[in-house]
């Protein structure tokens, strides 16, 4: 039998295959290539900067045609399955440069207008996001509703073929750079809460808007508060029929959270090789219970990475995204959660100063089992919606 | 890149669950376990079937199937908790492959493959109780530079989980000596883990039909999140358990150069979580969890009892560590070449 000699024998042409297909690997090369000569080089300090410097990854991406993979070619996409993007995070990992900017643009707000949006928002808003001409925040969360999506307050009154918008939203990232905001409102009082909402492309040039950052555990401020005084927004920017905004949310945060999971799940091994090449640089391994604690996290790492690889093929072999990206993000925060603690503890006092990059990620982690959905939000979700449990409220 | 099971792959998982569902019913397993003897009947199924020699060469009387299938039939044997000997079977058959000579290869596969003897695997200077060497037709002792193969009778040991027949093995050092190889411990990890992941599939399913029918408070006891996070928890864990398993399965299979790295990661995991979760099973049953009507301890006992087995969680970690370490400096070297 010896190593796979015999196995092959009489298998169906389908088989598990963990290695690159021809298209696959072709697509790697060409990128890897591509990369080496279009690098962006290290990253700015400045928050602001840093965010700049990434949207100019993603215009250079563009015009490489790597700005989205996973688009569909007649919106300006490679047409890719879901593993060629999964190639891609790979290799952007591997090559040390960032995940372009304007991710709710290309990852979120994209798919869910393909889906459903209307053909003029298509021809409108997809391609210039992808020259990054357009950026994009996602105005979900506010003050009375952040687990509770459906307690939406903020208000979309009807008014002709306009609606007029007053209220609030709240940890709204990256909006102090944004053109458009992905706005979920309350357009009917009347009826069950889930079942009152309206999703909407917000102008942010509109009249009315006040923008106010606010300042993050790490000092930098990435999200903000958002006031809407009798803000204008015309009946052609609903996204999904009105009514319908609970829906259509729900395909933006399902987009939010697989691209979390195989985005920076798949990244998550550059961190794991720094702490590792710190810790054998200094010996540190010799201490059998940090070798213990390291090998663990390199475990968890990889099982991270194999499951977001494994899920992008059954994803892939069923048609459609599920809810199993919720399994990915809560894999990703735990790990690289536990990953920062672990460093802070053996890296030393050091560590801790001001400006240190170990602080950085350490205190970075803090938001990753908030973000996107809290782990508790999505343990339900695991629980309600993939193992079947009854429901708990 | 495909990481799922194929349409056959996926037949064979279906079939080995629906056979086992009937034939290898808890209530049997409690039989067995009761009387301390392998269900006879079931082994004899099981032989019936050609599952000795799922992953044995068609040359030497198998069906020449991979180790991918051999892990699906080991994950569905452990999730009926199957009390027969197939476990070590495999395992012997798996680690002569990859171990033995041509010559022993003719000499012992045809007859493990059919199920004629029943066999075992053992490491050397390891004193763990070994399953199915209680009564083992043939072991297999494998060390760092190779091993022994020998139709000496173990030592029985009554261990915490009655279900199987474990046994440590006398004079490790005796018989015919196998060639040096990883793969036949590599794949031994990875068809004791497949099991490992079985068993705690089945108690966490099992978890999932009674806390939802379970009421208290007038509700079933899984709306309460201190219970459907634990089971959301164990889900997690499961779902990168099967990740590992299978890509080790499929690595040590094809020979990938992360093989020996994957097969010890998979070990690592199941030992650990194959514990915590048929534990946790327990407590989420409350006091039927605790009887020995709920049958949820035969699970527990057994992951116990593998946890350690082919060297423990802690042991993969340092040997995965080294290994690490080793791919390191020699991608170095070929980086400075
Ligand atoms: C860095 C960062 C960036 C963000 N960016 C955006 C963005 O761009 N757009 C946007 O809309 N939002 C954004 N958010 C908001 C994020 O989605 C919310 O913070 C999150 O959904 C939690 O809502 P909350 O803050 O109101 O906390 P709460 O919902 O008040 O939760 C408080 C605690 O209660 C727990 N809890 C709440 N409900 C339950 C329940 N049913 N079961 C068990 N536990 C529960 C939570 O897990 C949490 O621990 C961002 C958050 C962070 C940290």
């Amino acid at each position: 039998m010896g190593a796979g000699a015999d196995h092959g024998v009489g298998r169906a042409a389908v088989v598990m295959d963990l290695t690159l297909s021809a298209d696959e690997l072709a697509f790697r090369d060409e990128f890897r290539a591509w990369i080496a000569d279009h690098h962006p080089g290290s990253p700015p300090s400045n928050v602001e900067e840093r965010y700049y410097w990434r949207l100019e990854w993603l215009r250079e991406l563009n015009r490489g045609g790597f700005a989205a993979m996973h688009w569909p070619s007649e919106f300006g996409g490679r047409g890719a399955t879901a593993m060629l993007n999964a190639v891609f995070f790979i290799e952007l990992a591997r090559a040390g440069a960032p995940i372009p900017a304007n991710h709710i643009a290309t990852f979120m707000a994209g798919p869910t207008i393909m889906q459903w949006g209307t053909v003029e928002q298509k021809e409108r808003y997809l391609a210039p996001m992808l020259r990054a001409d357009n950026v994009w925040c996602q105005g979900f969360s506010e003050p009375g509703a952040g687990s509770d999506l459906a307690a939406v307050a903020t208000f979309a009154a009807r008014d002709g073929d306009e609606f007029v918008v007053n209220g609030q939203k709240v940890w709204t990232s990256e909006a102090q750079y944004a053109h458009f905001c992905l706005l979920v409102t309350r357009t009917d009082r009347s009826v069950a809460q889930h079942k009152g909402l309206t999703y909407f492309i917000l102008d942010m040039s509109s009249p009315g808007i006040t923008r106010r950052p606010l300042r993050q555990l790490t000092g930098e401020s990435e999200f903000n508060e958002l006031f809407f005084d009798n803000v204008r927004i015309p009946a052609s920017s609903v996204v999904g029929e009105v009514g319908n905004g609970w829906r259509v949310a729900m395909t933006t945060l399902m987009h939010e959270r697989s691209m979390i999971g195989a985005g920076y799940g798949i990244r998550l091994r550059n961190y794991l090789t720094v702490v590792e090449e710190h810790l054998r640089a200094h010996g540190l391994l010799s201490d059998p219970v940090v070798a213990d604690r390291f090998a663990d996290l390199e475990i968890r790492t990889r099982a991270l990475e194999l499951s977001a690889l494994r899920q992008i093929s059954e994803a892939q072999a069923r048609g459609s995204v599920g809810s199993e990206g919720s399994i990915l993000k809560l894999m990703w925060s735990e790990t690289y959660s536990r990953l920062a603690e672990f460093a802070i503890e053996t890296v030393g006092p050091d560590a801790l100063e001001d400006g240190s990059g170990w602080a950085w990620e350490y205190l970075r982690s803090r938001a990753s089992t908030i973000e996107g959905g809290t782990s508790d939000i999505l343990r339900n979700i695991v629980a309600d919606r993939i193992l079947g449990l009854p429901r708990a409220r | 890149m495909r990481f799922t099971l194929s349409e056959e792959q996926a037949a064979i998982r279906d079939m080995a669950r629906e056979v086992l569902a009937a034939e290898s019913t808890f209530e049997r397993v409690r039989i067995a376990g009761e009387a301390r003897q392998y269900d006879s009947e079931l082994w004899a199924l099981q032989r019936s079937m050609g599952w000795p020699g799922v992953a044995v060469s068609e040359r030497w009387g198998g069906q020449g199937l991979g180790l991918v299938e051999l892990s699906v039939i080991s994950e569905e044997c452990g999730y009926a908790c199957a009390s027969t000997p197939l476990l070590g079977t495999i395992l012997a058959a798996t680690s002569l492959a990859g171990a033995a000579s041509n010559e022993q290869c003719e000499r012992y596969l045809p007859s493990l493959a059919a199920g004629e003897f029943s066999g075992a695997v053992a490491l050397m200077a390891d004193t763990t109780p070994v399953p199915d060497a209680g009564e083992a037709g043939l072991i297999v002792v494998l060390e760092g530079s190779g091993g022994h193969v020998s139709l000496q009778p173990a030592q029985p040991v009554e261990t915490i989980d009655p279900t199987l027949r474990y046994g440590r093995v006398v004079d490790p050092s005796a018989g015919e000596p196998l060639n040096q190889s990883s793969i036949a411990y590599d794949s031994a990890l990875v068809v004791v883990s497949a099991h490992q992941l079985g068993l705690a599939q089945r108690a966490l399913d099992l978890s999932v039909a009674y806390t939802s029918v379970r009421e208290q408070f007038g509700v079933p006891v899984a709306t309460f999140q201190a219970v459907s996070h634990r089971l959301a928890q164990a889900h997690v864990e499961l779902t990168a358990a099967r990740s590992l398993v299978y890509q080790a399965a499929w690595a040590v299979e094809v020979g990938d150069s992360e093989s020996s790295a994957a097969a010890a990661r998979a070990k690592s995991w199941l030992a650990e979580a194959s514990r915590t979760v048929t534990g946790s099973a327990i407590h989420a049953h409350g006091g039927i969890g605790f009887t020995w009507e709920a049958n949820l301890h035969w699970l527990f006992k057994r992951a116990s009892m593998l946890g350690p087995y082919l060297g423990s969680a802690r042991q993969q970690r340092g040997r995965l560590l080294e290994m690490l370490g080793t791919a390191r400096t020699s991608s170095h070297e070929t980086d400075h070449s």
